[in-house]
């Protein structure tokens, strides 16, 4: 049995070191058992996952309904009852009021029972797959005079979420996951230590360390919570509720400081063994790390987490009613795609017909045709449901009257990433060129270069939005922008440009914009990659007779090759992410990726499909990325 | 005796300390709150509205010192005004107290805002046009108070009619012969000169102006109150071509990007015979710095036949926010502001449509403008949005619709086939098929 660690030796414990080594050991094991605990407790005590699994609180619209016989003459009729806090209460129904018609139907006591109308209104009526999450109630509210005035409220019914939507919307899998990985490594430390393991000793040093500083922060931050009563409010600071929440939690640091002193001073005598200087450095590597991995997972990997899990869903924006588990149907909406044949509309001379504007003007697709076909048969609630191949784009094939359409189940999100692309690549190309011209420029020695460098700034300075709405002014339709102004004024044109219309060259414009206010920065990256080239360089060239062109190609370009890799890196993700420009100067048809995300989640109010395109676009940077560096690198090599 | 004049001073102190009480409860039927409040109510930029609006907020602080009233300008376009309300719904935010609603949101915004019903009598009510009023009003319950309305009217320049011998026209045939008449005289001298202009942008207004067109020619109305598509229909289809030919021949290419003030910036520079346009630009129109002052009138738009025209029911009106924390403050606001008094006195500085019987019928409006009496009964017949059949999909309504209609004017699409899609396209959202 080697208790000693590799190349180790130790003295034997004395039995008190020895129970106290037990004790810190089984003080980190019992740690590992709280995280997972905890874990289970949260889930289990969850009112969310509880809901799912054994019905709301207030029960479907939370309505009551009894039967009220008037004496004389009067009919009877149902009284309807809201419970405080219910879906019917907050819609605004009161109690008194005399019950009508349920979705239209007539439910009276002469049409129906007490037990039918309960059930009508009960929640196990309601199917999370029903489209319907409403009830239309039409009744009779008496007023202070006695007389009675109809009134309809539609009553959203409380339909929890699926148990697996509301584990995955309250959990995920990022804290989770690391509660667990937390849980085993302590576990696993606690059992290490009980062998007198140097280097588990090292490690449960770490942990305690940072299980300690964790502690302060939790308690700071209860102290600040409990003592506010919430994160958001505006009661006075109790503090005796803040310190009584506060302070077990502070308690708790005691013995982990215990252990950690009584681990630091044994660690060197009573378990004296040789570490490598590899595992020493990973040690130290991850001491420094964790903080940054915990704030990571919790600002970063949680959030890109429920993007991705409302993205399996119908979520709806700015509204309260359930969202459904739809698993991926939003990300086969977006990419699907279909490539079709198809003819012109010939006029009466048998050519294409054409709009004013010369247009073709095409027959629908085979395929078109048939969705067309397939909606007519569906539905009203089916049809909400399917969701058809229309239009993306459509090109004339050479030389023939036909042509050929590209078709999608999302044609607007499509369009905007050809868009997208269309204009990183014209922006990117144009920034790298214009922005190397200058940064050469400004890199020679002349009078006044520090003011030049200066002012060059100025476009790149100005936010993206200010300066969109700058552009616009100067692009204005008509003789009042200033650019048609000049143009025409100098004979360039003979009517106003449609800079930014649908009709005119509006991604040249945008295109435009994005030129004249990021080739500063473009040229300031290349700046400082050209101030490192040293001037002994150009002279030694200079004196072996190599002319400036030359230079330029052997020496400048090699040299700068890794900071115009870093400036294209920076300035395509940037253009894919672009969004201020496209919203600002064009309309809803034609946006960028980003924009058309904006468009999705606030204008249309589809979250769950809105979080699907930000998945998406997220996908297609990431992808540009990877491809990005990778072939920086062989460049480089 | 002491007795006696104990109960006296007695009385006459309980008397007294009534008085501020009896006076606080005077005050509290205007301000809502005798506690210090903040309201901040976000409305209006297109044309004078935010001024007007700033104007409104300071009188009544005067007239409830307690109360400080924001006012925070909305964007002009009204589909970025409704994205941002989206948002401050979305995170149930307080910050807003009073918000400008177009009157095609009801549907949209009802789940947030207050149930005025409930805070306001119905004598007060009964102020308004019951039209409009059913206009706020979502299964039974009234979001917001009708502030202004709105209904698409034909600006006209009597000059330019008198001088080429034109009557105004009814039609939209006559329409563009007369704007091409004055166009090719007007020309000669002013190379800038349009015949009309009216809303293109791919936004809300271009729905209120297309519904107009097809409206007016006998093609229906979008989606009908049962909810079947209304589009795609041979009338329908032939106006939005015709109106797509004047692009660029009585019409500048410019429209497809015009939003109200862009088509009133042209207009009020003396360099278009006619506009679409609401009533708030007559008031600019008459200012003193204008280039058209005395030299314009307004008209029913024209239709395919004489009397078939149609006007777009539009306006705002004001909601109150269920997340605001002045509550009592906020309502009290909006209802000082559609009293009759203020009412009248916006309707003198921004001639727009009002919403009360009462205000037409003020001294001071007769006077100053008479135009407005003349559309006293259009509220009655203006054509509604589709909103009520819509409900919470009325802005994708919208979009699909005014996207195709602007495929048209631009000429990417030719009507027919736009018209077909765009029938598609709402049946896709539920909608029956004709």
């Amino acid at each position: 049995m080697t208790l000693i660690p590799p190349g180790g030796r130790r003295r034997s414990p004395t039995e008190q070191e020895a129970i106290s080594l037990e004790l810190v050991s089984g003080l980190l094991m019992v740690i590992g058992f709280l995280a997972f605990a905890y874990l289970f407790y949260a889930i289990a005590t969850n009112d969310a996952i509880r809901e799912a699994t054994q019905g709301p609180e207030i029960p479907g619209i939370g309505l009551d309904v009894v039967l009220v016989e008037p004496e004389g003459d009067e009919e009877p009729y149902f009284e309807l009852r809201p419970i405080p806090g219910g879906s019917a209460d907050t819609t605004g129904v009161k109690s008194g009021d005399r019950l009508v018609a349920i979705d239209g139907e007539d439910a009276t006591p002469a049409a129906m029972t007490l037990e039918e109308v309960r059930a009508r209104l009960a929640e196990k009526d309601v199917k999370r797959a029903d489209d319907d999450f409403e009830i239309t109630l039409d009744f009779l509210r008496p007023r202070a005079d006695g007389s009675l005035t109809p009134e309809t409220r539609v009553v959203l019914k409380n339909v929890p979420p699926t148990a697996t939507i509301a584990y995955l919307q309250s959990f995920g899998f990022v804290v989770p996951l690391l509660l667990i990985g937390l849980g085993a490594f302590l576990i696993r430390l606690g059992t290490r230590l009980r062998r007198y393991d140097v280097i588990a000793a090292r490690w449960a040093l770490v942990a305690l360390l940072w299980l300690m500083v964790g502690l302060v922060i939790v308690t700071i931050w209860m102290f600040w919570v409990s003592g506010k009563g919430g994160l958001v409010t505006k009661e006075p600071f109790n503090f005796g509720k803040a310190i009584t929440r506060a302070l077990p939690i502070l308690l708790a640091i005691i013995p982990l400081a215990i252990a950690y002193w009584w681990l630091g001073r044994i660690s060197n005598t009573l378990l004296v063994g040789d570490e490598s200087l590899t595992s020493r450095n990973t040690r130290f590597a991850w001491t420094l790390l964790v903080p940054t991995l915990v704030v990571l997972a919790l600002v970063a990997a949680r959030p890109l987490e429920q993007t991705f899990i409302k993205s399996l869903t119908d979520d709806q924006f700015g509204t309260n009613k359930p969202a459904r588990y739809v698993g991926l149907d939003n990300y086969v909406n977006l990419i699907s795609l279909k490539f079709a044949t198809i003819d012109c509309k010939k006029d009466d001379s048998g050519e294409c017909s054409r709009t004013p504007n010369g247009s073709i003007i095409w027959e629908r697709s085979a395929t078109e045709e048939e969705e067309a076909e397939k909606l007519r048969s569906l539905s009203s609630a089916e049809r909400k449901n399917y969701v058809r191949y229309r239009e993306v784009s459509t090109w004339r094939l050479p030389n023939s009257d036909a042509g050929l359409r590209l078709l999608g189940k999302d044609p607007v999100f499509l369009n905007s990433v050809f868009n997208t692309l269309r204009f990183t690549i014209m922006s990117v190309v144009l920034e790298l060129l214009l922005g190397l011209i200058i940064a050469l420029v400004v890199n020679s020695n002349f009078k006044g270069r520090g003011l030049m460098r200066g002012a060059m700034l100025v476009p790149w300075a100005i936010p993206t939005v200010v300066s969109a709405v700058l552009w616009q002014t100067i692009m204005r339709p008509d003789q009042t922008g200033i650019l048609n102004k000049l143009l025409m004024d100098l004979g360039l044109s003979d009517g106003p440009v449609q800079w930014l219309a649908t009709t005119g060259p509006w991604m040249n414009s945008i295109v435009a914009i994005d030129v004249w206010k990021t080739t500063p920065f473009m040229a300031l990256l290349l700046l400082a990659g050209l101030q490192v080239i040293s001037g002994d360089l150009y002279e030694a060239a200079s004196v072996d007779g190599a002319s400036k062109v030359r230079q330029f190609f052997s020496i400048t370009l090699p040299l700068l090759r890794p900071t115009i890799a870093v400036a294209l890196i920076f300035r395509t993700l940037d253009a894919l992410r672009a969004f201020d420009l496209f919203q600002v100067l064009l309309d809803t048809t034609r946006p960028s990726m980003a924009a058309y995300n904006y468009n999705t989640l606030v204008l249309n109010r589809n979250d769950g499909y809105a979080s699907a395109v930000g998945v998406m676009i997220f996908i297609l940077i990431f992808l540009f990325t990877v491809l990005y560096v990778r072939f920086v690198r062989i460049e480089q090599e | 005796m002491l007795k006696r004049s104990l109960w006296l001073v007695l009385i006459a102190a309980l008397a007294l300390g009534m008085l501020p009480v009896a006076s606080a409860q005077e005050g509290e039927n205007i301000c809502g709150t005798d506690e210090e409040a903040t309201v901040t109510f976000i409305a209006g930029t297109v044309g004078s509205e935010h001024d007007v609006a700033v104007e409104l907020g300071n009188r009544f602080m005067e007239a409830c010192p307690n109360i400080t009233v924001n006012v925070v300008e909305r964007p002009t376009s009204t589909t970025e005004t409704l994205a941002q309300y989206q948002q401050f719904f979305d995170a149930q935010s307080g910050d807003l107290d009073v918000f400008q609603i177009d009157v095609a949101w009801p549907g949209l915004v009802a789940e947030h805002v207050l149930d005025m019903n409930e805070y306001l009598d119905e004598e007060f009510l009964s102020s308004f046009y019951p039209a409009v009023l059913d206009a706020y009003t979502v299964q039974g319950r009234l979001v917001g108070l009708p502030w202004f309305a709105g209904a698409g009217m034909l600006y006209y320049r009597t000059d330019l009619l008198d001088k080429y011998g034109l009557e105004v026209p009814q039609t939209w045939d006559e329409l563009y012969t007369a704007a091409k008449t004055i166009q090719d005289g007007e020309r000669e001298t002013n190379p800038d000169f349009w015949g009309f202009v009216f809303q293109g942008h791919a936004y809300e207004g271009l729905t209120c102006d297309a519904l107009e067109w097809q409206a007016s020619s006998g093609g229906g109305v979008i989606l009908t109150t049962d909810g079947v598509v209304d589009v795609n229909n041979e009338n329908a289809i032939q106006i939005f071509d015709e109106v797509a030919s004047w692009v660029g021949d009585i019409v500048p290419e410019a429209v497809l990007t015009f939003q109200e003030e862009d088509s009133r910036a042209v207009w009020q520079a003396g360099n278009a015979a006619f506009m679409r346009n609401w009533g708030y630009a007559y008031a600019l129109g008459q200012a003193d710095d204008s280039a058209i002052k005395d030299k314009f009138e307004v008209a029913l738009l024209p239709g395919k036949e004489p009397g078939m025209s149609a006007s777009t029911l539009g306006g705002w009106g004001l909601a109150v926010s269920k997340y605001s924390d002045n509550t009592d403050a906020a309502v009290a606001f909006t209802k000082w502001v559609t009293s009759i008094d203020q009412q009248v006195w916006f309707t003198l500085q921004r001639s727009e449509q009002p919403v009360q019987p009462a205000v037409y019928d003020a001294p001071e409006i007769a006077e100053q403008l008479p135009f407005i009496l003349s559309f006293k009964d259009i509220l009655n017949f203006a054509t509604p949005r589709p909103t009520a059949v819509s409900g919470d999909q009325y802005a994708t309504v919208s979009e699909l619709y005014y996207t195709a209609v602007h495929d048209v004017l631009a000429g990417s699409k030719d009507s027919a086939t736009a018209m077909a899609d765009l029938e598609l396209a709402l049946a896709d959202l539920g909608f029956e098929l004709p």
